[in-house]
């Protein structure tokens, strides 16, 4: 099925690199498609295999320059996927442990009582967020509170990952002050 | 479908972008570089005065000859781990086996030797790393153009690389040819400079 695909993909991502917007959509498209039914049988949950695919897609976004038509495009791509399932799995064998560990010593009357100061931290947090200016509410809504990536966020506001991260570190820094009186 | 959106914006964002490779003549365009850096600190710094003699000496010919071959197959291994699904197991392999030639060709040296008389070398630790600096630049530029997935043995091969060739170098200059000298000051520093190379691969590589 993937060598199928490879001269289509292989003509599509020539054009892209010569910055043919439509062709590059067709073929992120494409991707997405093709990477969707390749991992589908690797990883089961339908938010992670998304996200997943959005790491892929972005690194193909990021990495387009170093494709050579000279070589195989399916070898170049699946090198990509090869990494970001990698990647992926590294993740959730860490979250899985760090959820386990947690959980492990927890009385329920302690962790109901813990549960309740996050909601209510959380409250004003969340009112100290709304404090910030912008774009800083912005990167730390999407950051800290959607979760999402600081590549996806870079993009979703127009500007640099590292002004991403520069913006962030300062907004937690802010937030530290507004709400030490208030731990 | 989530990923359409980010599909949209990707592709608005899109600029022409010119390939970046690293084919044969992109490698070896880059070890001449390489080679012509080492040739320059060589010619600045002056080698032993006694190299021509030395060159009859069967252990300071194959150490010198491990050094060459073990900076060729990591430089040309850190090129092409720029490029996704470019680099072969086996060229990993080669850069890790010829140090690890090295390692033992120094180590059988030492328990052949007579005399072991070790010696200060902080001349040597010094000499490694100016030499290696100008390649490990040349090699981290390089990389940063290229898009390296795997960051660890990008950077361990761009260090081991450029700390090789520093070696070979100080190798063509150094007078003293113990090997427990060789050991400490020319080994260990190879090592040395490796493992910041590991440490510093988030500052010197970006992420995929």
């Amino acid at each position: 099925m993937a060598f199928d695909n490879e001269q289509r993909f292989l003509e599509k991502m020539v054009k892209a690199q010569r910055g043919d917007k439509a062709v590059y959509e067709n073929l992120l498209l494409e991707l997405s498609m093709f990477l969707n039914n390749y991992l589908r049988p690797k990883i089961f949950n339908s938010d992670h295999l998304d996200d997943v695919i959005q790491e892929i897609l972005l690194a193909v976004h990021k990495s387009r320059h170093t494709y050579d038509s000279k070589r195989s495009f399916m070898s170049w791509l699946l090198a990509i996927v090869h990494y970001k399932f990698i990647d992926h799995v590294r993740a959730m064998a860490k979250s899985d442990k760090e959820f386990l560990h947690s959980d492990s010593n927890e009385k329920d009357h302690d962790y109901l009582l813990e549960e309740l100061i996050k909601i209510e931290v959380g409250e004003q947090l969340l009112l100290a967020i709304e404090s910030l200016d912008e774009p800083s509410r912005s990167v730390i809504d999407l950051l800290k509170v959607q979760g999402m990536k600081v590549s996806e966020v870079s993009i979703k506001l127009n500007i640099s990952e590292s002004n991403v991260k520069v913006l962030a570190h300062r907004s937690i820094e802010k937030l530290k002050k507004i709400m030490k009186p208030n731990l | 479908m989530k990923n359409v959106n980010l599909i949209k914006e990707l592709s608005n964002t899109l600029t022409p972008v010119k390939p970046v490779r690293a084919g044969l003549k992109e490698v070896f365009l880059c070890l001449g570089a390489l080679l012509l850096t080492i040739l320059l600190g060589l010619v600045l710094s002056g080698v032993r005065e006694d190299l021509i003699e030395k060159f009859t000496d069967y252990h300071f010919l194959t150490e010198a000859v491990i050094l060459l071959i073990m900076g060729l197959f990591s430089t040309v291994a850190a090129l092409r781990l720029s490029i996704p699904g470019a680099a072969h197991k086996l060229l990993l392999l080669s850069g890790v086996t010829s140090m690890l030639i090295w390692v033992t060709f120094v180590g059988s040296n030492l328990f052949q030797a007579t005399t072991i008389a070790g010696g200060a070398g902080l001349n040597c630790l010094r000499h490694i790393s100016l030499f290696a600096t100008i390649p490990a630049a040349i090699l981290i530029w390089r990389l940063r153009k290229g898009a390296p997935l795997d960051r660890y043995k990008a950077s361990l091969f761009t260090f081991l690389g450029a700390a090789s060739l520093g070696a070979f170098a100080t190798h063509l200059i150094c007078h003293n040819n113990d090997p427990l000298h060789v050991l400490q000051w020319h080994v260990l520093t190879v090592l040395a400079i490796c493992v910041v190379g590991i440490f510093l691969k988030n500052k010197v590589l970006q992420k995929i």
